[in-house]
């Protein structure tokens, strides 16, 4: 019984729907997930709310209910001066990492002509950024995935010339194994 | 335009509030009407129970708390929000540069000329 006693009917009800539409409606510059988190929490709150009378409340009691939350605007603004904070705070330092590991990948991508320079300097700037990633936010996370893609391309460049040279060799032979023409004994 | 004490304290909360949820669920989980009732027990630091939720809902995307959905005897299922490792670790920075910060400015506002 008591998990019926949260919910009102009637003319509450539409109260406390309509607020939350309203809410919805107000919170529609927030992403689709977090807004749909926010509403569900506000109808959380409201239903524990309510569970707490041993009877139906009255629609007065609603209201002030309703009135403790505060407007609809004034949860939308707060909402919004909090994401626009967390947004920035990050891109403060986002905005300076990932560079490092761009310059030593794209400079392995220079020196592919001198692999012992090149081979470390791809793998090293490669999984620093494959680390960094994870945890990275834009625009940060964008250059890590340039340095691992310059990485990757430096070390195929490198496995493909290895191969050439591997396959090369291989076709001319080795040095040395030439075939002998037999020379017919001279007769007479 | 002159700002009002209700307007100082609306911008003293910003970047504040967040932390005086850390420090209450420090103490263990607890559900949103619950952390609502003790911040709403200062109006100085909640005034609208609602606005808890979009930053309820903000410090489990930076990973500071993470929920958990628990039967209740009385009412819905409720949504326990709890400290993680990195909620602990911003709330350990943030008291440990609230102490000078209060102090240095506590003592200007009641520094004689």
């Amino acid at each position: 019984m008591t998990s019926q006693r949260h919910r009102t009917s009637g003319p509450h009800q539409e109260l406390i729907d309509a607020y939350l539409a309203d809410l919805k409606h107000a919170l529609s510059g927030l992403e689709a997930s977090e807004r749909d988190d926010v509403v569900a929490s506000v109808r959380e709150h409201i239903d524990t709310a309510l569970s707490e009378y041993d009877r139906d409340p009255t629609a007065h009691e609603v209201e002030t209910l309703l009135g403790q939350l505060g407007s609809v605007e004034q949860i939308a603004r707060d909402a919004a001066d909090g994401a626009d904070r967390s947004d920035r705070a990050p891109q403060d330092t986002a905005s300076r990492d990932g560079w490092i590991p761009v310059a030593l990948a794209g400079l392995s991508l220079v020196l592919f002509w001198f692999p012992f320079v090149a081979v470390p300097l791809a793998l090293g700037s490669g999984i620093a950024a494959a680390i960094s990633i994870r945890s990275a936010r834009d625009p940060a996370k964008r250059r890590y995935r340039i340095a691992i893609t310059l990485s990757v391309a430096t070390l195929l460049i490198l496995f493909l010339l290895g191969l050439g040279l591997v396959a090369g060799r291989s076709s001319s032979g080795p040095i040395g194994e030439q075939p002998i023409e037999s020379v017919p004994a001279p007769t007479g | 335009m002159l700002p009002s004490s209700d307007s100082v304290q609306a911008q003293m909360r910003k970047g504040i509030l967040e932390f005086c949820v850390l420090a209450h669920l420090r103490c263990g989980p607890s559900y949103g009407r619950e952390i609502a009732g003790v911040l709403s027990r200062d109006p100085s630091l909640l005034t609208s129970e609602g606005t808890l939720y979009p930053l309820l809902a903000r410090l489990r995307k930076q990973g500071w708390v993470e929920t958990s959905r628990q039967a209740s005897e009385l009412g819905p299922p409720r949504r326990y929000y709890t400290l993680t490792a990195d909620g602990a670790a911003a709330l350990e920075a943030f008291t440990t540069a609230w102490g000078p910060f209060s102090r240095s400015v506590t003592t200007i506002l009641e520094k004689p000329r």
